[in-house]
């Protein structure tokens, strides 16, 4: 069986090595963006199993970029967990409008962001 | 008329009736005799199933205490292997360039993404004051003219430690614009304080409070970002 593929998106370099690092002990494979464009584009060329993605990003948002996955046929069943500064209501409400799956709060902890993996994709291979 | 005839039967030989109970009884004491044997064959079986119950029970027990052991001790590998990624990752951020602003990018990350923090000033020193050198969330204004003697701050710079709110106590007569700093930070090179790291608000999902994992972070940034920015400054000199 393949072994599941996420796609992380965020634009500060230091969040994704974190969450790559936070990752790497469980059997996925792991392809990166840097914004919310470059993630719709990748979504589409790398077939992911599931999308983990900041929310405030330059040239387009998290929300706006799940909204996008959401409206592509290709897309629209992908998992996305969207990784929120703020977990106030309003901010996750709006997540889950735009299509999110999940989402985690900033910063990330390691055990919640691997249980919310699992919770999607099972154990990985 | 006898009762024997009255009903039809034989009458009883008593003598032969004796005997016969006697024969019945000593089968019946033979039987009770064996029965007692099985009993206490069984007394023994049960005593035996007993104790390996007890015995199975305490090693059950002994599994579940090392399970617990087991799960603490990965609870806590865990844990240490978050604080080395944090660590790695801040540290990575911190001298992935030479370049001054590619460093204060570096340091606003970590203490956005990594600890958590949605106001931040990191102040240098400028001669003899103290310099916002790079901010986020927040009016620098007020801090443009610190004190760098004074309060909180002065105490983090003279002592070259780092204070946090809640651990730490502050000095009796704190400064205005200190109302609201949550971890001051000082940024140490060969042990003397070169500026601070000024940390106030935090995101609303740390409920007011740094972890364990931020005071490590802490501990990095006291001993390395003051030196990763005076290496950037004395390339930028010698370039």
């Amino acid at each position: 069986m393949a072994r599941k593929k996420i796609l992380l998106v965020d634009d500060s370099s230091t969040a994704l090595m974190m969450n790559r690092m936070l990752l790497s002990k469980e059997p996925y494979d792991v392809v990166t963006a840097r914004d919310g464009a470059e993630a719709v584009e990748k979504a589409l060329s790398e077939h992911p199993d599931l999308v983990v993605m900041d929310v405030v990003m330059p040239r387009m948002t998290g929300f706006e970029a799940c909204a996008a996955l959401r409206a592509n046929a290709a897309t629209r069943t992908l998992p996305v967990l969207l990784v929120t500064t703020r977990g106030e209501g309003e901010n996750v409400e709006r997540g889950f409008e735009a299509g999110c799956t999940d989402y985690i709060t900033k910063p990330v902890n390691g055990a919640e962001l691997i249980a919310k993996v699992r919770n999607v994709l099972g154990t990985g291979a | 008329m006898t009762a024997e005839a009255a009903t039809g039967r034989a009458p009883r030989d008593p003598a032969a009736e004796a005997e016969t109970l006697r024969v019945q009884l000593a089968s019946l004491r033979q039987e009770r005799e064996r029965l007692s044997a099985e009993l206490g064959g069984l007394r023994d079986e049960l005593t035996r199933h007993r104790s390996v119950a007890t015995q199975l029970q305490d090693q059950l027990d002994a599994i579940a205490r090392e399970n617990e052991a087991l799960m603490q001790r990965q609870a806590e590998i865990d844990e240490q292997q978050n604080s080395m990624a944090n660590l790695y990752v801040a540290s990575f951020s911190l001298h992935a360039s030479v370049d001054r602003e590619a460093v204060l990018a570096g340091i606003q990350e970590i203490v956005a993404n990594l600890i958590g923090c949605e106001e931040m000033a990191l102040l240098q020193r400028s001669d003899t004051r103290l310099a916002v050198t790079t901010f986020f969330g927040l009016d620098p204004a007020p801090l443009q003219a610190v004190d760098p003697t004074r309060g909180v701050l002065g105490q983090c710079l003279r002592g070259g430690s780092t204070w946090v709110r809640g651990r730490d106590e502050a000095p009796a007569t704190p400064e205005p614009w200190e109302a609201g700093l949550t971890a001051c930070i000082p940024l140490l090179v060969d042990g003397n304080a070169t500026g601070a790291l000024a940390l106030f608000r935090l995101l609303p999902q740390k409920c007011g409070a740094y972890s364990s994992l931020d005071h490590e972070m802490f501990d990095f940034l006291a001993s390395r970002a003051g030196v990763a920015l005076l290496c950037a400054d004395l390339c930028r000199r010698s370039a």
